[in-house]
């Protein structure tokens, strides 16, 4: 499911990144990897912020309805 | 003595100018970066006989080019080539950090590895620092800038690095790209590019702008033909490329970390303040009223304590002007040492308390981490005025000086939303317009509601920046386009320190003065000899040039009530 619609608190798992071919490489490159573990501390429906590795981002909700995740095992 | 220069860099938020200012012990000579108004710092230190400049790069994530501080940080390592490029890295996010590291060591820069902020990390979490050297193929040295742990250790390892060589680290990107990489290298012999020949190829397959750019120049179309039949086979096993060779460096660096380290407590404990601020702070309803009475309090404290020093700034120059004046006999020195140097410098002085405690309070409020959250929050009502919520922080700053505000608008990524944002910097309005505020205040409402008419001065400016930033949006071509708000790091809540606010609000105070010492102290100086020209009138009497102006404009401005020394003024 997209980011957007997770649930707070809950650990999730990046499986991939729609629209990808190098559009995203910026946020790529700051560790939003496929196969990474994020949380999601706020979700406001519109911006939201994510804690991943100890640093927390807020992403716009474009690009957090890109991005597609799953339940952490 | 011998001389060697290093270079400084990490991503934003690891206290790197904290590590630069312990090193050179904040002697820094501030300038530019050629051709973009991005500050460029650079300090000296002495270790035993050599002399060791320090040269810090902007805080980056990434060396791919696509903002301007990525591309002045490569551009710096490859054309310069230091002699060494230090990595600062965060120790509690290490592998996001390491990013950065790995992409020197593929760009082939002889790198040194500290581990900042060592502090944090106690009893959390604990770095083999000996065995991640041994990994990524270079030395590590761990240090605290705000608690001064390790800066002497960092001096020397500088110091020992300078001295040796050291190996190279490869990133294995598998099979099926490592062929292509054999294959576009062997393309690239006999041309002069001062990369090395596999980070060229990595970048070709990555798309890189620069550097297809640069071939281009050297008439090699037909690399880059080569490259794109590459892109397109490799394409055919991975659906990204660029997302594949991404995930690769993660894949090695989050290898090493966890072969390195052990966690001796969650990391989610480390969070749980942080997080309990942050829901309040960024909350949809609390997050705007909290932020707003923050601005309030900021405002409100910056008039209140900077008119205090101001009164006394006006009263200094103009007791300083009256004794000049007692020693020079020569009426026309006189005057301008008075009139002119002594007052004109005076006039723009005034302002500096002002806009000292503003930056000192705006410093405090980033160096917190608060000022990412105001972005946050107020990242929807920007929205809907076409500007990303980063932009907020660049406004605010105009409400000092317009010259920092403007040089801070470089953390924007996007060149349209960085463009838009400088733009209608200049209607918000900046201490120095108070004074005109207040003078026009008087003349027109004759000190009915004098502060809810300057307050609504203030509302109109920002109105009119608002109007504009739509209406540049949709007008001009080059700014049209959607609002590009992707992703913001969140820094951790931390107490600055003292020294570190005031460092950080004095740069930004300087530039302020800068200007003050050359525009505007050349604008005073040209009033001045319009006011005493021709020679031997009376200074700023109807007979000078500045009275004809004065006369020339009469007819417009007497019927508002303005009498002859206002019209000066304006």
């Amino acid at each position: 499911m997209p980011l957007i619609l997770a649930d707070e608190n809950i650990e999730y798992e990046i499986v991939r990144i729609a629209g990808g071919h190098g559009s995203y490489t910026k946020f790529l490159e700051m560790g939003l990897v496929p196969g990474a573990k994020l949380r999601v501390v706020y979700n406001a429906k519109g911006p939201i912020i994510v804690s991943m590795n100890g640093s927390k981002y807020a992403l716009g909700k474009g690009l957090a309805s890109k991005i597609i995740v799953r339940e952490a095992a | 003595m011998k001389s060697f220069t290093i270079a400084l860099i990490g991503n934003p938020n690891v206290g790197k100018s904290a590590i630069f200012n312990e090193l050179t012990g904040a002697n820094a000579h501030v300038g530019n970066w050629p051709g973009v108004t991005v500050e460029k710092k650079e300090g000296k230190f002495t270790y035993i006989d050599t002399e060791i400049n320090v040269v810090d790069l902007p805080g980056i994530y990434s060396l791919s080019a696509d903002s301007i501080d990525e591309r002045i940080a490569r551009d710096y390592i490859v054309k310069q080539k230091p002699d060494l490029v230090v990595c600062i890295v965060d120790s509690t996010n290490l592998v996001r950090n390491l990013y950065l590291f790995v992409l020197l060591k593929e760009l082939g820069a002889k790198t040194l590895l500290v581990l900042n902020m060592i502090d944090l990390i106690d009893n959390k979490l604990e770095i083999d620092d000996a065995k991640l050297s041994q990994s990524l193929k270079t030395r590590v040295v761990k240090t605290s800038a705000t608690k001064k742990i390790g800066i002497d250790n960092l001096k020397e390892a500088i110091f020992d690095e300078l001295h040796h060589a050291q190996e190279e680290l490869f990133v294995d990107y598998g099979s099926d790209i490592e062929r292509s990489i054999e294959k576009i290298k062997s393309l690239l012999n006999n041309l002069d590019l001062p990369y090395s020949k596999r980070f060229v190829s990595i970048k070709l397959l990555e798309q890189d702008p620069i550097i297809i750019e640069e071939l281009k120049k050297l008439q090699k179309d037909n690399i880059i033909e080569n490259v794109l039949l590459e892109i397109n086979s490799l394409e055919k096993i991975y659906t990204d490329l660029q997302t594949e060779i991404i995930e690769k460096r993660y894949a090695l660096i989050e290898g090493i970390v966890k072969n390195t380290t052990k966690h001796l407590v969650s990391i989610e404990d480390r969070l749980t303040l942080s997080d309990k601020i942050d829901k309040i702070v960024t909350n949809r309803y609390l997050g705007i009223p909290i932020f707003a009475i923050a601005m309030l309090i900021v405002f409100e404290a910056t008039f209140k304590l900077g008119g205090f020093f101001a009164d006394y700034i006006e009263q200094f120059f103009g007791w300083f002007g009256e004794i000049s004046a007692q020693y020079i006999h020569n009426p026309l020195l006189q005057s301008f040492v008075k009139d002119g140097l002594i007052g004109g410098v005076g006039t723009v002085i005034v302002f500096l308390p002002n806009i000292l405690i503003l930056f000192l309070f705006l410093s405090f409020l980033e160096d917190v981490g608060y000022m990412a959250r105001a972005a946050f929050v107020m990242d929807k009502l920007m929205h809907s005025i076409g500007l990303p919520g980063r932009a907020f922080i660049p406004l605010i700053l105009g409400f000092g000086c317009n010259v920092p505000a403007i040089m801070a608008t470089r953390t924007i990524a996007d060149e349209k939303d960085r463009l838009l944002t400088i733009l209608i910097n200049p209607f918000i309005s900046c201490t120095a317009r108070l004074p005109i505020y207040v003078l026009l205040t008087g003349i027109f409402f004759k000190d009915r509601y004098p502060a809810l008419i300057i307050f609504s001065l203030y509302t109109l400016g920002i109105i009119v920046a608002i109007l504009s930033a739509k209406l540049f949006r949709s007008t001009i071509p080059k700014l049209k386009g959607k609002v590009s708000f992707l992703i913001m790091e969140l820094p951790i809540y931390r107490l600055p320190t003292l020294k570190a606010v005031l460092l950080h609000s004095w740069e930004r105070t300087r530039e302020f003065l800068k200007k003050a010492g050359t525009v505007i102290f050349f604008g005073v100086v040209l009033v001045w000899l319009l006011s005493s020209l021709p020679f031997g009138v009376e200074y700023a009497s109807e007979q000078s040039y500045v009275g004809v102006l004065g006369k020339f404009f009469a007819p417009i401005l007497s019927p508002v009530g303005f009498g002859f020394g206002k019209r000066l003024l304006l």
